[in-house]
């Protein structure tokens, strides 16, 4: 018996690196199939509902609004299963995010927390409805809700994207750290000539850092300005801009640590 | 009977034929074969003087790999937190490389709002 419980131990012991070793974005990966299973849901109820919707509006019969009826419940349904899926994708998203501050994830779970709590509501008031003006009715209300948010989807989404860059510069402001305090702990590291190449070094990066520092925020204003937004086009628009900006603060933060690298290279050699 | 003086028969002197000169047909073959010679003695001395110059010439050097310049290592190219944060930066390098400037898979759904049974 003792020896069947080592056994197991063992076992457990041994099998626990593949859980550890599990991505840390399989919550997110699999929220983003459920939401992409729904959206094909969707698709084909709404195709139902607008081929109901066309019969009702051309015959008028009882059967074809009867119909009509069914599939307009279905769709509305559908939608508002569909809008908390993605949403539940961005919680997830929110939850593996490494680049914003805390403060930041719980203003935004707390801004998708809300909307969840409408599409709930929207869906659990589905079956009551018994007319195609009820139904309208019903519909109206997201369709008032829609452009806020779209807004908060939308610059929600490009906060993350902002926030996957963020949490690599803090990397390099760790490994720069690291770097200046060796070349204080070092010195001499060659000839008074290498020493002011070095020196020039940190000079170079550190203002180019500046310079990365100020992209950011200027990523991050034209994110505020998403979540402000009154329509969709609008959103659509400064989350376009947000994400030219975001490939410039790529492209200077590459030119980064080349540089960095260029550093330890300088401090690798005597010549 | 005598017969009666002739007067000496006096040739009549012969006008002094002046030495014939040699036809031209005969000079030209010597003119071609003079010029011929000058220009084989410039064609010659030209050659000569070009084969001069080129052996003056040094040789081109046979081309040799480039020798590796080797650079003395620092004192602290050794120590373990510079090796660790070599690899480090490495590492982040390649991650920098991979960030998305965009993810699709964050773009909200396309939502049909109006119901359209108003006609």
């Amino acid at each position: 018996m003792r020896r069947v419980f080592f056994v197991f131990i063992l076992l457990v012991l041994l099998a626990l690196p593949t859980f550890l070793a599990l991505p840390v974005n399989a919550s997110s990966q699999q929220a983003y199939q459920d939401y992409l299973y729904q959206f094909d849901v969707y698709r084909r109820d709404l195709s139902d509902f607008q081929t109901a919707r066309g019969e009702y509006l051309k015959f008028q019969t009882l059967t074809s609004q009867t119909t009509a009826l069914e599939k307009t419940k279905a769709m509305l349904s559908q939608r508002a299963t569909l809008l908390r899926t993605y949403l539940l994708l961005l919680t997830e998203r929110l939850n593996e995010d490494q680049g914003l501050t805390t403060e930041e994830q719980n203003r935004y779970r707390s801004l998708v927390s809300a909307e969840v709590n409408f599409a709930d509501r929207q869906k659990t008031a589905v079956p009551a409805i018994s007319s195609i003006e009820q139904a309208t009715s019903h519909s109206k209300e997201l369709e008032a809700r829609y452009p806020a948010l779209y807004a908060t989807m939308r610059g929600i989404g490009s906060e993350l994207l902002a926030g996957a860059v963020v949490a690599r510069v803090s990397d390099f402001d760790r490994l720069f750290g690291d770097a200046k305090t060796l070349i204080g702990s070092w010195q001499p590291l060659g000839s008074a000539e290498k020493q002011a190449t070095i020196d020039r070094w940190v000079v170079v990066i550190t203002n180019k850092r500046g310079l990365l520092g100020q992209t950011l925020e200027t990523v991050r204003s034209t994110d505020q300005k998403i979540f402000n937004a009154l329509y969709t086009d609008e959103a659509n628009r400064w989350a376009a801009e947000s994400a030219k900006t975001v490939a410039t603060a790529k492209q200077q933060f590459i030119e980064l640590t080349a540089n960095l690298a260029e550093l330890l290279a300088a401090m690798r050699y005597q010549d | 009977m005598e017969e009666p003086i002739q007067p000496p028969i006096q040739i009549p002197d012969q006008p002094v034929q002046p030495v014939p000169k040699r036809p031209f047909s005969v000079w030209l073959p010597i003119v071609v074969g003079l010029f011929a010679l000058t220009l084989g003695a410039l064609v010659a001395s030209v050659q000569i003087m070009q084969t001069l110059s080129r052996a003056a010439a040094p040789p081109a050097p046979t081309p040799l790999p480039t020798p590796t310049i080797s650079r003395s290592l620092s004192s602290i190219a050794t120590d373990s937190a510079f090796l660790l944060l070599e690899s480090s930066v490495s590492s982040l390098s390649g991650r920098v490389g991979a960030l998305p400037t965009q993810d699709t898979t964050l773009t909200p759904p396309v939502l049909t709002l109006p119901l359209g049974f108003q006609q």
